[in-house]
């Protein structure tokens, strides 16, 4: 046999490639840890070791590469544990935007604009957003990347009167905050969070199991004059983790 | 499916008689919480009702808190309350029961120094801390859970605390010192294991929101889990 599986997790070692047994262990942990598709049989040596058929040496090698990148830590017992997590920092005076998380990681951004359209406003789009019913709005439904891995979905109205090159070709490219270009400390923002179950079409999207759960949110932009300007919600890949400090009350 | 009687004789509005009915149901309990109401298409190809009137009455029950939408899943019957905070007032954030709801104890016990807590915590074995679990209640309903992990040394009035119910942070917060301390938090969303969904009354695999909370470079540490789609936080 050529290939070894190891049970429910999809790492398979191709015994004729042209790369290691380490590299391709420590290439495909990598990715389901990206895509947020582990279980707790990918930090047991000892188990991948056994299953996959290769020496455990190979396999605390590619572990220990995983460290090195800040994929996995070692605990205090000595065992591996996966520690990659995509951290958000939020403060009252500013904001972090998927794109600056994308950065932040020293990844490569690139956002595919999956649906572009000129909207008027109607009843459904007003309870739902807020802008005025008969507002010419331009609406872009993308996906953030980072290195070609699917980090965010998102859908932004733009109202057409303040953005009118929103939808224009460069700008279906660029995050929202550069195309409103808003300063939060000038311009009135409503954000809220939520933890949902991402619906299959996210999902499938950000290349997660159906039923995972993740962070939905949704923002409000208004002009320093306090008009609408634009609506976001976005749902974030379940490696998001917001980080704050705060006093002690 | 939940079923409605819709009479398009009557004097009351087609939207009111669709709310009226979703409270009486909810009343004499034959809906319970998280049963699945009608798509606006399902009741127009069923009772013929246009989808602008479902609309309206849905909205009017989510103003009311009876009914709650999840994006892609449907709309849904509420027995609970959505709750509302705000990231930055950290307190109600971590601690619910003091808004004022029901808490109730779960376990008093001494951690393993290898729980995942105490590591983030930074510290190491040997000394001594409580790990206190409790969940509060909203018309015994769950609302959150929380685990606290408190100085074994600072905790020998536990059970005073548990039986005069305040509240383990405030608790905390009581005894320290009168100067103002950091608090660090994160907050992540995550799938709802066997346990935690018997304690909040969720299905298994249903969204939560953790709030883990260390208190002054670890001198304390708090994790308060929400049901996801119950809580909802303003962030800026």
């Amino acid at each position: 046999m050529t290939n070894k599986t190891v049970g429910q997790t999809p790492i398979v070692i191709d015994r004729r490639s042209h790369d290691t047994f380490e590299e391709q262990l420590y290439s495909q942990i990598k990715n389901l840890i990206l895509r947020h598709q582990t279980d707790s049989n990918l930090t047991d040596p000892n188990f991948l070791a056994k299953a996959l058929d290769i020496s455990h040496e190979i396999v605390i090698e590619a572990f220990e590469r995983l460290v090195d990148e800040k994929y996995y830590e070692i605990d205090e017992k000595g065992k591996y544990q996966i520690s990659y997590k995509e951290l958000v920092w939020v403060s009252t005076d500013s904001l972090s935007s998927v794109a600056d998380i994308i950065h932040a990681h020293g990844q490569e951004l690139y956002i595919e604009p999956l649906k572009v359209e000129t909207l008027i406003c109607d009843q459904v789009i007003h309870e739902l957003t807020g802008f005025p019913i008969g507002a010419k709005l331009f609406f872009q439904d993308r996906v953030y990347y980072g290195d070609n891995i699917p980090k965010a979905v998102y859908r932004v109205y733009y109202l057409a009167s303040i953005f009118p090159d929103a939808n224009s070709e460069q700008n279906i490219h660029r995050p929202y905050y550069h195309i409103t270009h808003y300063d939060i400390k000038v311009s009135p923002v409503e954000r809220y969070v939520m933890s949902v179950r991402l619906p299959d079409e996210v999902n499938n999207l950000l290349n997660q199991k159906s039923g995972t759960a993740g962070f939905f949110v949704v923002e409000k932009i208004f002009t320093s004059e306090g008009i609408l300007s634009t609506y976001a919600e976005g749902y974030l890949n379940s490696n998001y983790i917001f980080q704050y400090k705060t006093k002690a009350e | 499916m939940i079923y409605f009687t819709i009479n398009k004789h009557a004097e009351t509005p087609l939207y009111q008689q669709i709310i009226n009915q979703v409270q009486d149901k909810l009343s004499d309990r034959t809906v319970k919480h998280m049963d699945k109401l009608p798509s606006e298409k399902q009741f127009s190809e069923i009772y013929h009702v246009s989808s602008f009137v479902v609309k309206r009455a849905y909205s009017e029950l989510r103003k009311l808190g009876l009914v709650f939408s999840v994006k892609g899943r449907g709309t849904f019957v509420s027995h609970r309350l959505v709750y509302e905070v705000d990231l930055f007032h950290s307190l109600d954030l971590i601690d619910p029961a003091i808004r004022g709801f029901d808490h109730k104890f779960l376990s008093v016990e001494k951690i393993d120094f290898t729980d995942a807590a105490y590591r983030m915590m930074g510290k190491k074995q040997g000394e001594n801390y409580l790990k206190v679990t409790w969940v509060a209640l909203n018309n015994q309903i769950p609302i959150a859970f929380m685990i606290s992990l408190l100085p074994e040394a600072m905790a020998e009035d536990i059970t005073y605390v548990i039986d005069n119910k305040k509240t383990i942070r405030q608790y905390y917060l009581d005894r320290l010192p009168q100067v103002t301390y950091e608090q660090s938090h994160t907050l992540n969303a995550a799938n709802a294991d066997e346990n935690l969904a018997y304690i909040l009354d969720i299905e298994v695999n249903d969204p939560v929101t953790i709030i883990q909370t260390v208190v002054d470079n670890g001198t304390a540490y708090f994790k308060t889990i929400y049901p996801g789609e119950y809580l909802r936080i303003k962030a800026v």
